[in-house]
């Protein structure tokens, strides 16, 4: 497998944030963190993640959304895998279909997800990639 | 047969008087007399009327003719005989046609007097009877027109619309309100399907056409609004169904409550689940040393968990607060406060947690203030100023400067927190009092808190009759002041 695992941690809750960084460092990745849309983007693009974990809401209720379709839309960060956590079925009055229309991510978590569990979930989209350490 | 019948002969001739009173009289009449036709009305009326009038036609003052109209005006049922001489019977045929009701020829023998007294007697019976039966039906009509005008106002004046079908699902009636939920000019009876509303006409036809008295209960959207309506069969005593009345009433208020209700407690447990999440996440990644053992990083999350259970047990208490306020079991225990020895409290126990931030903390109170003191409860005041300064030193970085001002304002004591820290958009500004309404940034990110502080603050204020407003500039910082009704306006001096 590969030694140089990336993932980007993107979350409003620095708490939640550390926590997960703590469990991802054990398991041998490397963590970069962005508290809002805006930085995660660049972080996004710049740092090239080999997957990026993303919180549906942030500073608005879609910013998670918003930022998950800006991220397909860019050649720079199409390809890399992206899971979803949310709270929003709970909180919000609306539902979403997870389909790769409306919500274009490869996986979907609803909150609270235990750090194990998301470590896992990340490890084997990466598994399952084809043509791994391109 | 029960009284005796009266009647009034009225003649200027003494003889003629006299004879008619006497064979009357025999017969047993009560007879009064009078000499001309004044005479005559004057009696008639002081003694409330009689059976028959027999009268003359010639006579001084009054005569017969216009003695006729003169009592017809007074009772139309009244009974007159007129008396005449053959050579006058035109005349007296003119006076039937007046009003008389007959004549009689003179001269005229005492049977032929009494034949026509009692013809005219049973005449006066009839007629009087129609008339009793006229005012009767007559009585009956108003008080039925009235009835159905006071049920037709009662109906009018209820705000839930009624709407009754018979048994042919036509509608028969419908009042005031539910022309305004449901605009429809068509004339009655019309079939309840005209209405367009399939859901209300199944319902009111079911409750028609069901064997035992059904009644059903619909929420029914119409346009913007929410109806509760409640449909029940019209039967008569001995049970036919004759029809349904339906009872619309508009429960949208009710409604938006209810999604407003869940919607709150969906925030509440958001706001619950999420820090609780984040301390069951640290606890356990810490004991399960699933993420190795990093002695700083540990503490680093144990001190964030403790911040967010701290943060937790206020969003309890201030839950439980403004539960208690809109509930109205909240009672303020007002004394005279002194505004400025509460402050002063307030910022001697803030002075550690600025300190500790490096936020400065000074206060202002210019004393004696002409009216520091107000009516209020202490602890609500106290905790009013608290979330004031509270905020203040957390939304303001290190280096900057919180200023407390205590000062007169009129009828107010009035207490300004000033700070020079992160401020607020307009936007941001007006929602800050919002329940649970955070601004969201990176600057606050890092800034634990549930947003219900400033809803608690206004309310708090508000019970007191006072006032709080906000000014705030991003970058530069905010100011919020908070005035409070003094004891010398409260009183009225
Ligand atoms: N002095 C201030 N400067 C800048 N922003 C402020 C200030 N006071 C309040 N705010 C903003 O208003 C929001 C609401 O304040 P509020 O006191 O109701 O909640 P909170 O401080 O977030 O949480 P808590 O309920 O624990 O007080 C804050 O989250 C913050 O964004
Ligand atoms: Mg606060």
């Amino acid at each position: 497998m590969n030694t140089e695992r990336k993932v980007l941690l993107i979350d409003d809750d620095a708490d939640l944030v550390a926590i997960n960084e703590a469990v991802f460092a054990a398991r041998g990745f490397t963590v970069d963190k962005a508290y809002n849309g805006k930085v995660g983007f660049e972080r996004a693009r710049d740092g090239k993640p080999d997957a990026i974990v993303l919180d549906v809401m942030m500073s608005t209720n879609s910013e998670g959304f918003d930022l998950a379709r800006r991220l397909r839309g860019d050649d720079a960060t199409r390809g890399i895998p992206l899971v979803m956590v949310t709270s929003v079925n709970s909180t919000v009055p609306f539902t979403y279909e997870p389909d790769g229309v409306f919500l274009p991510v490869d996986r979907f978590l609803e909150k609270p997800v235990p750090p194990e569990t998301l470590v896992h979930e990340v490890e084997r989209i990466l598994a399952s990639l084809p043509g791994t350490g391109s | 047969m029960g009284e005796p019948q009266r009647i009034l002969v009225v003649d200027d001739e003494v003889g003629m008087r006299e004879g008619c009173r006497r064979i009357l009289a025999a017969e047993g009449f009560v007879v009064e007399t009078a000499a001309d036709g004044r005479a005559a009305l004057e009696h008639f009326q002081a003694a409330g009327g009689f059976d028959v009038v027999i009268s003359d036609l010639k006579m001084p003052r009054m005569g017969g003719m216009d003695l006729i109209e003169a009592l017809h005006a007074i009772d139309e049922d009244a009974l007159l005989l007129v008396i005449t001489a053959y050579a006058t019977i035109d005349t007296a045929v003119d006076a039937t046609k007046r009003g008389a009701y007959g004549y009689i020829p003179k001269p005229f023998t005492p049977d032929e007097l009494l034949l026509h007294v009692r013809n005219g007697l049973e005449k006066r019976a009839l007629r009087l009877e129609a008339r009793q039966l006229r005012e009767e039906r007559e009585r009956r009509l108003l008080e039925v027109a009235f009835e159905r005008s006071k049920s037709t106002t009662i109906l009018n004046c209820m705000t839930d619309g009624v709407l009754v079908i018979n048994r042919h699902g036509q509608i028969v009636l419908r009042n005031q309100a539910l022309s305004r939920i449901l605009p429809d000019g068509m004339p009655l009876p019309t079939p309840v399907e005209t209405l367009g509303i399939p859901e209300l006409s199944d319902l009111v036809l079911e409750v028609v056409r069901s064997e035992d008295a059904l009644i059903a209960s619909k929420e029914l959207a119409i346009g913007p609004c929410t109806y509760m309506v409640n449909a029940a069969p019209v039967r008569e005593p001995v049970g036919e169904t004759l029809g349904a009345v339906a009872v619309l009433r508009d429960i949208t208020a009710l409604k938006k409550l209810e999604v407003a209700k869940s919607m709150f407690v969906s925030m509440v447990a958001h706001e619950l689940k999420s820090p609780l999440a984040t301390i069951e996440s640290s606890l356990g990644l810490i004991l399960s040393g699933a993420a190795g053992n990093d002695a700083e990083r540990d503490r680093h999350l144990m001190n964030r968990a403790l911040l967010r259970a701290t943060t937790l047990r206020t969003l309890v208490g201030d839950l439980l607060n403004l539960t208690a306020i809109e509930t109205g079991n909240f009672t303020l225990k007002r004394t005279r406060t002194d505004v400025c020895r509460v402050v002063r409290e307030v910022v001697d126990g803030l002075a550690d947690k600025a300190a500790e931030k490096g936020v400065s903390l000074a206060l202002a109170c210019d004393e004696p203030l002409a009216a520091s003191e107000i009516l209020a409860d202490t602890n609500a005041i106290h905790s009013v100023i608290t979330n004031l300064i509270d905020n203040a030193i957390k939304y303001t970085p290190k280096g900057g400067h919180v200023s407390v001002r205590v000062d007169d304002a009129g009828a107010y004591a009035r207490v300004s927190v000033q700070d020079d820290g992160i401020g607020m958009t307009a936007a941001e500004r007006d929602r800050v009092f919002d329940e649970f309404y955070r601004v969201k940034n990176e600057q606050t990110a890092a800034i634990p808190g549930t947003g219900l502080g400033l809803t608690l603050v206004r309310r708090l204020v508000e019970m007191h009759q006072g006032r709080i407003d906000v000014d705030s500039t991003p970058g530069r910082g905010s100011t919020f002041r908070v005035r409070l009704p003094t004891t010398a306006y409260a009183q009225g001096a």
